[in-house]
C-alpha cells in the first residue's frame, strides 16, 4: 500500500483479468471517502502492434483480445473491413453475423449471471467467502448451476457451429463470412430453445428475489445520473449489430440520435489519467463529469424504445418500472436484470433467424479490394458498444488503429460506483469482508472485460488497508 | 470410454501443445473408442462432456514449462470442494464440478508436455514436437489397452 499525504485504502491486486488492476480508496482528514480509483495497470498494445498489418488479418487478430467476447471484436473488425472494401455485405452474411452475435450474448451473459455473479446474488454479500463461491452455489442451487451451464453451452455450441470454434473464431471476414449454417445444426438448436426459455424464466424469478433481498443496499451499487449510449435500429428498437447510435440522459430524454459511428466518435473525448492504462471517454459537449456515460445491457435497454420480440418486450416493461415513468433505470445493479432481458431477446432472435429462409442462400461474401482508406466498425458487445476504427494505405496496410471498448467507456461510471460503495460501507476504523465483497461486486455489475478476476467471487486476492492521517495502520484485511 | 481434452493457445508456441496433440488424436483414433476435444481453454460447460454416461476416464493434456521429462502423466485428485471459476479453470475443478452437479465420477489424469517457449508464434520447439510424438504413441497404447482389457 502506498500512503501519501492523504489516507488511502488500497485493494490490490485484482487478478485474473485481461490485465491487472487495483483499487485505491482515498480518505479525507475526517475519515470519509474522498475519492476512488480503479487502476488498470497493464498495457496490451493491440492498437500499436497491429500497425503495419493488413486489415484482412484484423478480425482474426483482434478476436484474440478476449477469450470471453472474441465474437465482438471479430464482428466490429469485419465491419470496419466492410467499410474499407466499400461494398454491400450480402444479406445472408449479415444475418449469420447477427446469429453469432446473439449466441455470444447468450453465452457471455449466462456466464456472468449464473456462474460469476450468481454466488453474490443468491448466497448474499455477507456470506463467508469460503461459501460464497461456486461450491456454495452448487450446494444450495444445483439446478440453477446446471441450467446456467446448459444455457452457456447452447451459446457456445452455436458459435462453434458457425465458426468452427467457440473461443477466438476467425469466421467473419471483411465482406462477409466464411461459411453458413447447415440444416442439421439448425434443427439441433431449435429443439433446445424451449429448455433455454424455461431457464430464463427461472433466472428472472431469482433476479427478482435478489432485488427484494438487496432492497436495503441496492442504491449504493452505482445509482447516479449519467448518459447512456447504445445502438438502436431504424425504428428505435433494441439493436446489437447495426443501426445507429443514440444517447439519452438519465431522465430518458434523447440527447443525440441517428449518429453514425464517425459522428459519435467526433462527440467523444477519450480522457486519460496517469494512474491507469484504461481511458476515460466522455461526451465532450458536456465535459467529463456531466458527459460521463454508460454502455452495455443497462444502457441498451435505456436507449431503445422497445425490444422488438414479445417475451423480451414483456420483461422490458417490468424492467422500466424501476426507473420511474419515462425515466431511465440509473442503478448499475440492474445490469444483472438487463442481461437476462437481453438473453431472452437473443433467444427469440435466434429462433427467428434459424427459421429464416435467407440462410439457404449461399452468397455470403462480397469480394473487393481497398476502396476506402478509413473504416469504422461498430457493434454491441455483451459489455457495451465496441468500435474498431482503422486507417489503411492503398494496399490495405494499417496506418492507424483505435479500439474503443465497452469497459473503457464504463470506466468513469465504475470509478463512481466504487466511490459510492466505499462511502456507504467504510465507517469507523474497521474493515470487513462485507466491504471487500461489495466493492468486488460493484465492479462485477459492469462485467468488465478486464474481468476474469473481478469475477473471482470470494477468492479475488485483495489487500485493503485503512490508515490514519499520520500513516498509522488502523485496520487491515487480506484475502488470497 | 476415454474422453481426451487437449488445451492451449496455438498462437503461443509450445503452449498450444495440448491442442495440437488432441487434434492429431482426433484424426487417428476411432470415435467409437475415444472422444477427443481440442480446445483453447477449459470452460465450465465442458462439465457436460465429462458427465456423459459412457465417459469413464478423462485425460487432460496441457503444456508445462520447467518440466524436465518430455511427458508426465499423473492421476488427478479432485479437490474436496469446488472453488471459484474465472478465466482459469483447473482440470481438478472440472472433475469435482461434474461430480457435484451430475453425480458422475470419471477417473481423471493429467498429461503434461514439456514446453520451452511460450512467446507469440505458431511454431513448436523441437523438444515439444518430440514430446507430442512420444505422448501420441503412449496415449494410443493406453486407449487400445483399455479397450482390450474391457473385452
Amino acid at each position: 500500500m502506498a500512503v501519501d499525504m492523504q489516507q488511502k485504502v488500497i485493494i490490490e491486486p485484482i487478478t485474473r483479468i485481461e490485465g491487472h488492476a487495483k483499487i485505491t480508496i482515498e480518505l479525507d482528514d475526517a475519515g470519509k471517502v474522498a475519492d476512488a480509483r480503479f487502476h488498470v495497470t497493464e498495457f496490451r498494445g493491440f492498437e500499436k502492434f497491429c500497425i503495419g498489418r493488413s486489415f484482412w488479418e484484423m478480425p482474426g487478430i483482434t478476436a484474440r483480445v478476449c477469450g470471453i467476447c472474441p465474437v465482438s471484436h471479430l464482428l466490429a473488425s469485419s465491419k470496419a473491413g466492410d467499410a474499407i472494401l466499400g461494398v454491400r455485405t450480402p444479406a445472408p452474411a449479415v444475418t449469420l453475423r447477427r446469429l453469432m452475435n446473439y449466441a455470444q450474448m447468450v453465452q457471455s451473459h449466462a456466464l456472468s449471471f449464473f456462474l460469476l455473479s450468481g454466488p453474490d446474488l443468491l448466497l448474499g454479500m455477507d456470506t463467508d467467502p469460503a461459501e460464497r463461491n461456486m461450491a456454495g452455489l452448487i450446494k444450495l442451487h444445483p439446478d440453477v448451476a446446471r441450467a446456467g451451464i446448459r444455457l452457456r453451452a447452447f451459446g457456445q455450441a452455436l458459435i462453434r457451429a458457425l465458426g468452427e470454434r467457440s473461443v477466438h473464431p476467425s469466421w467473419s471476414v471483411p465482406g462477409g463470412v466464411r461459411s453458413t449454417l447447415n440444416e442439421q445444426d439448425k434443427e439441433k438448436f431449435l429443439i433446445q430453445l424451449p429448455e433455454m426459455y424455461t431457464t430464463l424464466d427461472t433466472a428472472l424469478d431469482l433476479m427478482k428475489d435478489a432485488l427484494d433481498r438487496y432492497a436495503g443496499e441496492l442504491d449504493t451499487y452505482g445509482n447516479f445520473p449519467s448518459l447512456f449510449v447504445g445502438l438502436v435500429n431504424s425504428d428505435g428498437g433494441l439493436e446489437h449489430y447495426d443501426g445507429h447510435l443514440r444517447i439519452v440522459d438519465s431522465k430518458g430524454r434523447i440527447v443525440e440520435d441517428g449518429l453514425c459511428a464517425e459522428g459519435f466518435l467526433d462527440l467523444i473525448h477519450e480522457g486519460e489519467e496517469t494512474w491507469s492504462y484504461l481511458k476515460f471517454p466522455y461526451y465532450a459537449p458536456l465535459g467529463p463529469e456531466k458527459g460521463m456515460y454508460r454502455v452495455g445491457p443497462l444502457a441498451r435497454l435505456n436507449v431503445c424504445d422497445f425490444a422488438g420480440t414479445p417475451r423480451a418486450d414483456r420483461e422490458l416493461r417490468q424492467f422500466r418500472h424501476f426507473g420511474g415513468r419515462g425515466k431511465t433505470v440509473n442503478n448499475s445493479f440492474y445490469y444483472h436484470y438487463a442481461r437476462l432481458v437481453e438473453i431472452l431477446h437473443s433467444l427469440e432472435r435466434i429462433e427467428e433467424i434459424l427459421a429464416d429462409e435467407i440462410l439457404v442462400d449461399h452468397h455470403i461474401r462480397s469480394r473487393a479490394g481497398v476502396n476506402q482508406n478509413v473504416g469504422i466498425g461498430v457493434s454491441e458487445a455483451p459489455r457495451g458498444t465496441l468500435f474498431h476504427h482503422y486507417q489503411v494505405d492503398d494496399n490495405g496496410i494499417l496506418e492507424k488503429v483505435n479500439l474503443m471498448i465497452a469497459t473503457g467507456q464504463n470506466n468513469l461510471a465504475m470509478n463512481k460506483t466504487i466511490k459510492q460503495l466505499a462511502g456507504r460501507f467504510i465507517r469507523g476504523d474497521k474493515l470487513d469482508e462485507g466491504l471487500l465483497n461489495r466493492v468486488e461486486h460493484g465492479i462485477r455489475v459492469f462485467d468488465p472485460c478486464l474481468s476474469c478476476s473481478t469475477h473471482e467471487a470470494g477468492r479475488m486476492p485483495l489487500h485493503l488497508q485503512l490508515r490514519a492521517a499520520d500513516g498509522t495502520l488502523v485496520d487491515e484485511i487480506k484475502r488470497g | 470410454m476415454w474422453l481426451i481434452i487437449g488445451y492451449g493457445n496455438v498462437l503461443r508456441e509450445d503452449d498450444g501443445a495440448g491442442f495440437h496433440l488432441a487434434s492429431r488424436l482426433a484424426t487417428d483414433l476411432s470415435p467409437r473408442l475415444v472422444r477427443v476435444l481440442a480446445v483453447h481453454q477449459l470452460t465450465p460447460e465442458l462439465a457436460l462432456e465429462l458427465a456423459a454416461k459412457d465417459v469413464e476416464r478423462v485425460l487432460f493434456v496441457d503444456a508445462r514449462r520447467s518440466q524436465d521429462k518430455p511427458v508426465v502423466m499423473r492421476p488427478l485428485d479432485p479437490p474436496a470442494a469446488v472453488g471459484s471459476c474465472g478465466h482459469q479453470f483447473a482440470p481438478e475443478l472440472l472433475l469435482q464440478m461434474t461430480h457435484s452437479l451430475y453425480g458422475h465420477s470419471a477417473k481423471g489424469w493429467l498429461l503434461t508436455l514439456t514446453a520451452r517457449q511460450m512467446s507469440v508464434g505458431d511454431t513448436l520447439s523441437e523438444s515439444t514436437q518430440s514430446a507430442i510424438f512420444t505422448a501420441d504413441i503412449l496415449i494410443k497404447k493406453l486407449v487400445t489397452a483399455t479397450v482390450v482389457q474391457q473385452k
